[in-house]
């Protein structure tokens, strides 16, 4: 465990940088050009009935302010759930799901809340959805969904916080397709 | 000196993943160690009580597999069988609803976990439970 923790520490103090960083003029007239800053993100998809978390990384060009990530969401916990097998008869099964999705966004209108940068945001994950039942080799129905969101970003100090509603149909008639979007998003080399 | 956010955040994570790296040197001879593999444990299952009776099918394995080990009708909401370990015990249990028939199912594998404790194995007494219970 020490070892472990020496080693990580080694790691995190090799990212830290120990000088200011001095732009030449060149350096400088390119920061009105397009620019592309990496990003890594990690949320969840939420209402009363699910919850999904969802991170991934991708790109962020801060000129248009439009970003494109490539996201894994799944459910982390077996939820139960009925489906029709035939008539009358209705299966209840412990079932997982995951989304492999590309999430486009574009970041509108900068406002201040509380002092805080913020946007409006909108956005689109569209990805190809999958899942598991326990105690079986059937599978749930996958495919492909759109799942479009609407909601602000806000600029805390490096770290962006996307709130947001999202329109999420992962075919089940029990749990709602509205869901309540919360993530984090870090832009490296802001 | 400004320290990136992901700096924060990798050290956030650290501290989550140090749980997943076990300690071979640990040793506290205070603590309880079974040391002879155990063969068999419990596999609880719960379920929904109704009146009529609930009938209920184990499987080793998967549905799929229809290796049945036992089937029975069950007039309570919970029921413990002693079966072999480094097995995966599928459950159904039957009720009627109306009309309709409605079959619940879980699933588990019955496993031997063992830990480390001053250089000795030991192994745990983790039980199942297979959760038929229906959604309310």
């Amino acid at each position: 465990m020490i070892r472990f923790s020496f080693i990580l520490a080694l790691f995190v103090s090799s990212l830290i940088g120990f000088s200011q960083e001095v732009l030449t003029d060149a350096q400088k007239s390119s920061e009105s050009s397009i620019k592309f800053l990496p990003t890594l993100n990690l949320g969840t998809l939420v209402n009363f009935q699910d919850i999904y978390i969802d991170f991934g990384a991708g790109a962020f060009e801060t000129k248009t302010k439009l970003g494109a990530q490539l996201n894994f969401a799944f459910r982390p916990y077996y939820k139960k759930v009925q489906i029709y097998e035939e008539a009358n008869v209705i299966r209840q099964w412990k079932e997982k799901k995951y989304c492999l999705n590309l999430d486009v966004y574009k970041k509108l209108l900068e406002f201040h809340i509380a002092r805080t940068n913020t946007h409006f945001l909108l956005g689109v994950k569209t990805g190809y959805l999958f899942g598991d039942y326990r105690g079986t080799r059937q599978r749930p129905a996958a495919g492909f969904t759109i799942n479009p969101y609407a909601g602000i970003s806000l600029n805390l100090n490096g770290i962006h916080l996307a709130l947001a509603y999202q329109y999420f149909n992962d075919h089940l008639a029990s749990v709602p397709d509205s869901r309540f979007l919360i993530s984090f998003t870090i832009l490296l080399n802001e | 000196m400004k320290i990136h956010p992901l700096i924060y955040i990798l050290i956030a994570f650290s501290f989550l993943f140090t749980g997943c790296f076990s300690n071979d040197d640990e040793c506290d001879p205070s603590r309880f160690c079974e040391s002879t593999p155990i063969d068999s444990n419990w596999v609880n299952i719960d379920l929904t009580e109704q009146s009529t009776g609930v009938p209920i099918v184990l499987y080793n394995d998967n549905l799929e597999d229809n290796n049945v080990i036992l089937r029975d009708t069950l007039y309570t909401s919970s029921i413990s069988y002693y079966l072999p370990m480094e097995v995966v015990y599928t459950a159904e249990a039957y009720y009627r609803s109306g009309p309709n028939t409605i079959i619940a199912v879980d699933s588990r594998r019955l496993d031997q976990e063992t830990f480390q404790n001053c250089g000795q194995t030991c192994y745990e007494n983790n039980e199942i439970t297979l959760d038929l219970v229906l959604i309310d």
